[in-house]
Formats: C-alpha cells, structure tokens, sequence
C-alpha cells in the first residue's frame, strides 16, 4: 500500500489548499453582503444595517472555524500507512461539507432577503 | 440507499484516501462556483444602474443567487453520489450540470450585455 506520509501527489495539501481558497471565497461574498447591509439601511435605520452586516461577517467568521479544523486535521493528521483506516483526516468529514454547502445556501438566502428588502 | 445518501460513509469499503480527497477538493470547487455566483448576484444588486425595465436589476440578482445556492445543494448531492459509487466500486454518476450551467451562464451574459449595450446608447 502506498504510504501517504509520503504521498507525491500531495492529495492532502491540495485539499486544505482547496479549503482555504474556499474560505477566501467566502470572505469576499461576506464582505459584499456586508457593504450591501449597510448601503441598503443607513441614516435612520443604521442599526440594523450595522447588525445584519454583523451577521455575514459572523458567519464567515464560523464557516473560517469550521473549515479550519478541517485544514488541521488534513495538515497534522497523517493516514496511517493503511489507507483503509480513517485516521487522520483520510477521508473526508460529512459535517464540514454540509456545513459548508449550508453557508453557501445561507449567504444565498440572506442576500436574496436584502434585494427583496431593497424593492419594498 | 437512501441512509447512504446521508451518511455516504456507511457501506461499501473505505477508498483510496487520494480518490475521497479528490472529491472533497470536486466538491469545494463547486462551493466556490456557487459562492461566485452568489457574488455576482450581490454585486448586480449593489453597483449595476437601474435598468429601464423596472426591477430587471434585482430579478438578475436574485436570479444569479438563487443558482448559487443551488449549485451549491448540488456540490452536496454530487460528493455523497460519488462517495457512494466509490465504496460500492460502481462507476462514477455521470453528470450533464456542468454543460448546462455553462450554457445557461453564456445566455445570461450574453443578454446582460445587450441590455447593458441598449441602455449606453440609449443615453
């Protein structure tokens, strides 16, 4: 069996790689719901511009923690030299991919809520 | 199989660790369209003028965010569908989603631009 500890083809860090390229992402569509939040609700309504944009940026933050440990567990975690063991980050962790297609979904929803926002 | 849709990991035998990181890396990829679409939608809704054709500017929007989301949903389904092939050593689920959303995004831009182009010359 292949040893992964010294895998060529890099598979886990491409992986956590690809975890951060989806943070970062994230983080720009974070930041355009945010500058929206705040463009669509200012002068009287600036609190609660303030808060949603809170919001985004809150859940990026939680999407970045999730994601994280998915990238520590890809980073430190070792296969063990028997793939068909599941240590260490070897297979991939079904909460972390539905966490993350959530947000995705969510960061959706809640933009979808402000243009309707922004038409009534 | 419904169960192995939603704990794919039940059944069949473990893969090749480099094919279940393969995958997630599919999947991730996928998220990051859908995320680029949701940006395109939050974008149109923020910095493209008000078109003629009242609320065109916020039906583009929430068109283009709405398919983010589900591209996303999609990203789900296709990585439990192909973890489940793998460990049941079946072929891989073939897919016409991408051809579609390529195709369905060329239309969508080629229209924006008509419309973009109607109204500079309008002006």
């Amino acid at each position: 069996m292949t040893d992964p500890a010294a895998d060529p083809s890099a598979a886990a860090e491409r992986t956590r790689l690809s975890w951060r390229r989806t943070v970062l992402s994230g983080a720009a569509v974070a930041l355009l719901a945010a500058r929206f939040c705040v463009e669509l609700l200012d002068r009287d309504a600036a609190v609660v511009g303030g808060l949603l944009a809170g919001i985004a940026l809150l859940g990026w933050v939680v999407f970045a923690a999730v994601a994280g440990r998915r990238m520590r567990a890809l980073a430190g975690g070792r296969a063990t030299v028997d793939p068909a063991l599941t240590g260490g980050g070897a297979t991939s962790d079904p909460v972390a991919l539905v966490a993350c297609a959530a947000g995705a979904v969510g960061a959706a929803l809640f933009g979808a809520g402000l243009v309707l926002a922004a038409v009534a | 199989m419904a169960r192995l849709w939603f704990d794919p990991q039940q059944g069949g035998e473990t893969p090749d660790y480099r094919f279940s990181l393969a995958n997630e890396r599919t999947f991730l990829a996928w998220i990051r369209t859908g995320l680029a679409l949701v940006a395109g939608g939050l974008a149109v809704a923020q910095f493209l003028p008000p078109m003629p054709v009242p609320h065109l500017r916020e039906g583009f929007a929430i068109a283009l965010l709405l398919l983010g989301g589900a591209v996303a949903v999609r990203a789900l389904d296709h990585w439990a569908r192909s973890e489940r092939a793998m460990r049941l050593k079946r072929d891989l689920p073939l897919s016409r989603f991408p051809a579609v959303l390529a195709i369905g995004l060329g239309i969508g831009s080629l229209g924006l631009v008509v419309v973009v182009l109607t109204q500079a010359f309008r002006d």
